[in-house]
């Protein structure tokens, strides 16, 4: 089965999971785990590694990161690694691609697709008005 | 010449040194010295990733940081390391760094002393503290500061606390 997996610091994966439950609400395979002030990395990769844990041998999975580079990114960029295919990480997405992101569980698209798909829509999904 | 500045920061290359160090400090370089990276390719390009394009970035064994500093820079540099003890085999090339700063640093089972508040929270054993302390009595200034905008802690204050 496909998981999205939202990571970020002070809050953030707690805020699109509120975001969500207020607009289309927040589906079964979405986790959520946020980086604490008391967290260093290896504690918050054990968070992480125990949620992974739980997901079966050929679960596909994206995380979905606040920020590209930061700590949420690499514990979950290195899980990669190992599920090359399989697991992806994404960094920077905003509302309307997380969104997309809670209506996967039936979709025809490859884990790879979803995960191009999901940057293209922040992509296309920001604006400034007046132009 | 450039001037060359060290960053202690058990998570090395991380988005706060890069979004508020490097502009505060004007930096063009970045030498994250990380054995176990330096080898990876694949945690390389990890690290690299978040790292704007303007910036000449390295991640690099001890050794071929030693040869990187060992050249004369017309451009600021950051050198990064994880953990302090790694500071004891550069010692040589300590002589040229302008200022220390102490970033985020993780408890390990030696550390006794904890540094924390708006600068961060910072763990040391009594060897980095007489590691830091050495390079402190040869005139570098050493700090700890989480980014620019927060309070600093000046290594003698934090010295006065743990006396």
């Amino acid at each position: 089965m496909k998981r999205v997996v939202v990571m970020g610091h002070g809050g953030y994966a707690e805020g699109v999971r509120k975001n969500l439950e207020m607009i289309v609400g927040v589906p079964e395979f979405m986790h959520f785990l946020d980086l604490t002030k008391e967290d260093d990395l290896d504690r918050f990769k054990a968070r992480v590694e125990d949620l992974v844990k739980q997901f079966d041998d050929d679960d596909e999975v994206l995380f979905v990161c606040d920020l590209l580079g930061a700590s949420p990114f690499r514990v979950a960029a290195e899980l990669c690694i190992s599920k090359a295919g399989k697991y992806y990480t994404l960094a920077g997405l905003n509302a309307m691609a997380i969104m997309e992101l809670s209506m996967i569980e039936d979709s025809e698209l490859s884990i790879e697709e979803l995960a191009n798909h999901a940057v293209e829509t922040t992509k296309t999904a920001v604006a400034k008005f007046p132009e | 010449m450039g001037k060359t500045y060290i960053r202690v920061d058990d998570r090395l290359i991380h988005g706060q040194t890069i979004v508020a160090w490097c502009p505060a400090l004007s930096i063009k370089e970045i030498i994250a010295i990380d054995d176990e990276s330096a080898k990876n390719p694949m945690l390389k390009s990890i690290l690299t990733m978040g790292v704007p394009q303007n910036y000449k970035t390295h991640i690099v064994t001890t050794e071929e940081a030693k040869k990187l500093l060992k050249e004369e820079s017309p451009i600021n540099r950051l050198v990064i390391v994880r953990f302090p003890e790694k500071l004891e085999e550069l010692k040589e090339e300590m002589e040229q760094v302008e200022m220390l700063i102490l970033g985020n640093i993780a408890k390990r089972p030696d550390t006794v002393h904890k540094v924390s508040g708006a600068t961060g929270i910072f763990y040391l054993s009594d060897r980095d503290v007489s590691i830091i302390d050495e390079i402190a009595s040869k005139g570098i200034e050493v700090c700890f500061q989480q980014v620019p905008t927060t309070s600093k802690t000046t290594w003698e204050a934090f010295k006065k606390s743990i006396n």
